[in-house]
């Protein structure tokens, strides 16, 4: 018979086994704890542009109304966008 | 320095409850008729008061929000509820565990176990509920009116629903002050129900000062049957013989007998009565409770400030408005 079930060692495995589980839950949420002070940290602090890229798109000459009755010029119908 | 104090804070619970199970294994004695199983209670009912105030903490962050209508109010009031589910879950295996070595199984749709499923049922349901809704605005609304909703029925199912019904096999009496503990009242001939297990008082014999009763024990759905005979002595005044419910680890105990009338009280005594009245378990017992509140709000925290950091990072990537 495997000693560790022996019933005077029985309650001492039992313990050590939950004193495992209960220190490896007890270092996650360390763990997990510093990680999202670090993030909330980083977050109030950087600015919004470090930490999500944003699509810019810059429209130049653009027609309006009044345009429209008269011929488009090469020039007029040029255009740009930008991405940051 | 507020940092500090939080780290030191920390490392306290985490000695704490590490000597709270030192002091469950080794320092508490065995429970009579119990043996090491009774230990697990120590886990057992701090993990339930915990979940019934983590509910609370729900309902009132989802009050605040419908009030100041604030973001963080419903990231707390949604960790409050995760946190809460996840100490009911914990509850119910160490009480399934409890209820294999006690009861023989591990599930058998007692009163309280049914009230606990079901409350399991209703939170797991708000999680479904803010899964399915994409609009934040909406959704935070609708579930801070479902929290406090679900939140009613948790007095009702924790404290009210396993006390109004007399037949539970849960040990109310070492807990719960309060609980209907009486027993039942029976003359020759007559049928009553104590836990889940159908008694029939068959006779009342006397032999000197010792009061006999003979008792016919059914397991539900009649499966099977067996005599019990607890005995009563009249010149002291108190219970005798308390024999075991046949598979059970509870006793049928004889109470109190009046000849004149014919009549005996018969009782249930659960495993684990008289539990607290040592003061190596109950001192375990509050140290357990605090170290679990403890733990509840380190992680309600924790999970709070993770859903607050993810609402900011959805809000800058431009997902939400």
């Amino acid at each position: 018979m495997n000693p560790l079930f022996d019933v005077s060692m029985a309650m001492y495995v039992a313990l050590i086994v939950a004193l495992a589980v209960w220190f490896g839950i007890f270092f996650y949420l360390w763990r997990l704890d510093a990680q999202a002070r670090q993030l909330r940290h980083r977050i109030e602090t950087l600015p919004e542009q470090e930490i999500a890229p944003t699509s810019v798109a810059t429209l130049r000459n653009v027609r309006t109304t009044s345009d429209v009755s008269r011929q488009p010029e090469t020039d007029d119908l040029e255009e740009s966008t930008s991405i940051h | 320095m507020a940092l500090r104090i939080s780290q030191i804070a920390k490392l306290i619970i985490g000695v704490w409850i590490a000597s709270v199970i030192v002091s469950m294994f080794l320092v508490l004695p065995q429970y009579e008729g119990l043996g090491n199983a009774g230990r697990i209670m120590i886990m057992h009912v701090p993990t339930a008061w915990v979940s019934v105030l983590a509910f609370a903490v729900s309902a009132l962050y989802s009050g605040l929000y419908l009030r100041r209508g604030r973001s963080s109010d419903d990231d707390k009031a949604l960790a409050a509820a995760e946190s809460g589910f996840l100490f009911t879950l914990l509850a119910t295996i160490t009480g399934m565990i409890f209820s294999q070595v006690v009861w023989g199984v591990y599930w058998n749709w007692d009163p309280r176990q049914t009230s606990i499923f079901v409350l399991l049922l209703i939170y797991a349901a708000l999680f479904a509920l803010r899964a399915a809704i994409d609009d934040p605005d909406r959704r935070r609304q609708l579930s801070a009116v479902y929290s406090l909703f679900a939140f009613v029925t948790v007095p009702f199912l924790f404290f009210i629903a396993p006390r109004i019904t007399d037949s539970t096999l849960h040990p109310n009496c070492v807990f719960i002050q309060g609980s209907t503990c009486e027993g039942i009242v029976l003359q020759e001939g007559n049928i009553g129900l104590l836990g889940d297990r159908k008694v029939q008082l068959l006779a009342i014999d006397r032999q000197g000062d010792t009061i006999t009763a003979e008792v016919n024990v059914s397991e539900p759905g009649l499966r099977d049957e067996a005599l019990l005979q607890p005995t009563f002595n009249l010149a002291a005044g108190e219970r005798d013989i308390a024999p075991e419910f046949p598979g059970l680890r509870f006793r049928l105990v004889l109470e109190e007998v009046d000849l004149d009338a014919g009549r005996v009280r018969l009782n249930i005594e659960a495993p684990g009565t008289g539990l607290l009245d040592n003061q190596r378990t109950l001192i375990t017992f509050i140290a357990s409770n605090i170290g679990f509140t403890a733990l509840f709000i380190w992680m309600f925290q924790i999970r709070a400030t993770l859903l607050g950091a993810q609402w900011a990072l959805e809000r800058r990537e431009g997902a939400l408005p």
